[in-house]
């Protein structure tokens, strides 16, 4: 986990800036919703807490800030769909949009705080939409293989 | 070893709590030195992958580009057919506004002359005969026997006539003759085709000079042609005692192979001698 999730987030950091298009996409988010909403509440806090920290040291911000706001999201995620959604065709994509809505808002309210200077308009248009396309668009091609990586590992038992 | 187990709750509140202390400590700067060594740890992976990402990048716009370049090359393929078609049509636009010019030139040097261009369309096939088509005919007013100049000099006359078309019998033709003076000497010959590309001159006097070079003109002796159109030039003289006339290879003014455009002189009418038997005849 912890590797794929490091792999994952390298990815983000490096390849994936280089593309048209990939540059925009929280590829770590969409995995940790996805595995979430397949695997309940403990792994989504792991998963996370973990991807969201990884993304924390490659990124210019606070160490701690994007784990912190994984594991909410990816909990919170994770309890929704067990309690309201199971079984919805559109689950994934809906859990990625608003994830990435709730991720993107987050950070945006957290730059503020920080005193960045943060031009609302410019980081929808330029920053929050284009993302949240992206993720939309590779929530599939990942969420089908992950469910399909569930199904051969089985119910998650967490050692915790 | 006994395993710890925590409940969802208890896990959920673990994250956060070490999210929090993560933050707190990364903003105190104890949490630099482990940052740095993870950072210098992976360094060399996301070197390689930033790479790839790089190459592929580089990739994307290099098939971007060949099928901009391939659509390019497509405009310039066009561009070219266009601007080559348009060259040739400004070449032979040129060429024959050359032509024209020369035309027009001999057609102000003669004022006597009522002169009518006529464009070549056709040569004759078959050997032996010299002769081509040009695009006027009765419906124009042309006869037979009108001659055919250039600028450069005498061509032949016309033969056949069509509403739209006539054939002018060449110089060149076997069949061809015309009378001829030396323009230096003022002597006078027969000037006939050989069939082949040249002329030749007979019926010269032998007491009369003769010179590699000289120019022939029409004498108008005979009345089938005017006087003084150029025939040619004189390149090779055959002089004999025992012979009672010399003779000379003559290279035309014209070039007969490169004939586009054509004057017809229309104000011309040759003269047709009767022969003795006809004038007997009531």
């Amino acid at each position: 986990m912890i590797l794929l999730l490091s792999l994952t987030g390298l990815l983000q950091a490096s390849l994936l800036s280089h593309l048209s298009g990939g540059n925009n996409l929280d590829l770590t988010l969409v995995l940790v919703v996805s595995w979430s909403l397949l695997r309940g509440p403990r792994e989504a806090i792991l998963w996370g807490f973990i991807g969201g920290l990884v993304l924390d040291l490659l990124s210019g911000w606070p160490t701690g800030l994007s784990a912190l706001l994984l594991t909410l999201i990816a909990t919170l995620i994770s309890l929704g769909q067990e309690r309201f959604y199971r079984g919805l065709p559109i689950l994934p994509l809906g859990a990625v949009g608003v994830a990435s809505l709730l991720y993107h808002t987050a950070l945006l309210l957290m730059g503020g705080l920080l005193g960045r200077r943060v031009d609302l308009l410019s980081e929808i248009s330029n920053s929050l939409v284009p993302a949240l396309v992206a993720n939309l668009v590779a929530t599939p091609f990942l969420y089908y293989p992950l469910r399909a990586l569930h199904r051969r590992l089985g119910p998650p038992r967490l050692g915790w | 070893m006994a395993r710890l187990r925590l409940s969802t709750a208890q896990l959920f509140l673990l994250a956060l709590a070490a999210s929090v202390l993560i933050l707190a400590l990364d903003s105190s700067g104890l949490l630099h030195p482990v940052e740095g060594t993870i950072l210098r740890t992976i360094l060399p992976l996301q070197r390689a992958l930033n790479q790839v990402g790089q190459d592929l990048s580089n990739l994307g716009q290099y098939l971007r580009d060949i099928d901009e370049l391939r659509q390019e090359r497509e405009e310039l393929r066009a561009l070219v057919d266009r601007l080559t078609i348009e060259n040739v049509e400004l070449r032979e636009a040129q060429v024959e506004n050359v032509e024209l010019r020369q035309l027009l030139q001999f057609v102000e040097s003669n004022p006597s002359l009522q002169l009518v261009a006529a464009e070549v369309v056709g040569r004759d096939p078959l050997p032996l005969s010299r002769s081509l088509l040009i695009d006027r005919g009765s419906e124009q007013g042309i006869a037979s026997g009108m001659p055919v100049v250039t600028a450069r000099g005498l061509v032949g006359r016309i033969v056949e006539v069509y509403p739209r078309v006539s054939r002018v019998l060449l110089l060149i033709d076997a069949s061809s003759s015309v009378n001829a003076r030396i323009q230096n000497s003022r002597a006078t010959g027969v000037v006939e085709g050989t069939g082949a590309n040249t002329l030749v001159m007979r019926f010269i006097q032998q007491a009369e000079p003769l010179a590699e070079g000289d120019i022939l003109l029409t004498s108008g002796l005979g009345g089938n042609f005017p006087r003084r159109l150029v025939i040619g030039q004189v390149t090779a003289v055959h002089q004999s005692d025992v012979e009672l006339f010399q003779s000379a290879e003559v290279r035309p003014a014209v070039d007969f192979s490169r004939l586009e455009l054509v004057l017809v002189v229309m104000n011309f009418e040759p003269r047709e001698f009767p022969l003795p038997s006809e004038e007997a005849t009531p």
